[in-house]
């Protein structure tokens, strides 16, 4: 996490099975909801059942 | 920019439901450990001395169930002083929903707390008592959902993939479209098979495989009504559309954080790295590493490894760039 923002995107280039399409994925980018949500609310956060 | 880290404040360990996917087993609910109203006041005192000002504080309060702690208003006052005093930036809390079901219960903690995680475990009520294995929990649940958000907290509903009810995932998603619209974030986990999770696996352990098509069918549902959504699962398992959904790995959240606990007070959370996931070389090695979460430890103790090597391989095989 603490490089994080300093580090250049790292990208793969996949394509979909399920809409047969090229998908273009940051792999150090964050997850879409942690705008809004700021990381609560998922298991890597919570360890709570 | 500051980052966030996690305080996990675990105050006590009794509960009023008896899940049976509880991470913890039933005899440590039975240990009645709870933290002391002088113990949370020194504890939350030592968190400027040993936190850092490149991160923002987000305080967890569970349990057991948090709010049946004799002093829960006290804690969620101390931790509120916290915040205003600049130590904290959130306090979040994870509950069963029961005890928020009461209205004016509920109004009374929303106003120390930002952000609430309730888990629903079906929609059908009988499916979802049978969880919890107590009767009237669903509807206490809806109600407590309702509650929390009429007085103004985020709500973050938490869906398990879990065998009795995997395959109705898609239905909650709808039922929960229908129900809130998108004010609400869910985020659909993987289920650790901790605890009597573990000793019930029997009855709750589902591959990830099977599960696949319900969770994503359940995305598509929650996405198209612009409802906010993450998973946490292994990536080589979801098709790719679905990865930007996908929190930043666990390891990476777990070393900047803390938790503070009846038996380990306060202390770095890293621990929790060796109880909840399967380090492997699989994954060391894959190129997703770092945002994947990983299957869970338990869930690769029950399995074995090779759904995973045969996921990883299949999506290796797509990959073009
Ligand atoms: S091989 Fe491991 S790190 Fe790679 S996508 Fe699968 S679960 Fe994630």
């Amino acid at each position: 996490m603490d490089n994080y923002e300093t580090n250049s995107e790292r990208k793969v280039q996949i394509i979909s099975g399920k809409t047969n399409q090229t998908v273009e994925f940051i792999i150090n980018d964050e997850c879409l909801a942690k705008e809004n949500y700021e990381c609560i609310g998922c298991s890597n956060s919570d360890y709570g059942s | 920019m500051k980052k966030f880290r996690k305080i996990y404040i675990n105050i006590n360990s009794i509960c009023n439901c008896k899940c049976v996917n509880c991470i913890l087993s039933e005899d440590s609910r039975k240990m009645h450990d709870e933290l002391s109203i002088d113990e949370i006041n020194n504890l939350v005192d030592s968190i400027p001395q040993i936190t850092d000002n490149q991160h923002y504080n987000i305080a967890e309060v569970s349990g057991g169930e948090p709010t049946l702690h004799k002093h829960f208003i006290e804690i969620v006052k101390i931790l509120q002083s916290a915040k205003t005093k600049g130590h904290l930036h959130k306090i979040a809390l994870l509950t069963n929903g029961l005890t928020a079901s009461n209205k004016a219960f509920c109004s009374d903690i929303s106003q120390y707390i930002d952000d609430v995680v309730i888990t629903l475990y079906d929609t059908n009520p009988i499916n979802h008592d049978w969880f919890t294995n107590v009767s009237g929990s669903f509807v206490d649940k809806i109600a407590a959902i309702d509650n929390f958000l009429e007085c103004g907290v985020n709500v973050h509903i938490k869906l398990l993939v879990i065998r009795p009810s995997y395959q109705r995932l898609p239905e909650i998603a709808e039922f929960i479209n229908q129900k809130w619209g998108n004010k609400v974030h869910v985020a659909i986990n993987g289920t650790h098979y901790t605890g009597d999770a573990h000793r019930n696996n029997d009855v709750l352990f589902i591959k990830n495989q099977n599960a696949k098509p319900y969770i994503e069918k359940a995305l598509d549902i929650l996405i198209m009504n612009k409802t906010i959504v993450s998973v946490f699962f292994p990536l080589c398992i979801l098709d790719p559309i679905y990865w930007q959904y996908s929190p930043r790995g666990f390891k990476d959240v777990i070393d900047a954080s803390l938790s503070i606990s009846p038996k380990y007070k306060i202390g770095k959370a890293d621990r929790l790295l060796d109880e909840f996931i399967h380090r492997n070389d699989v994954c060391e090695s894959c190129l997703l590493v770092e945002r994947c979460n990983w299957p869970w430890k338990r869930y690769c103790e029950i399995l074995d490894e090779q759904e995973i090597i045969e996921a990883k391989n299949n999506m290796y095989k797509n990959i073009i760039n």
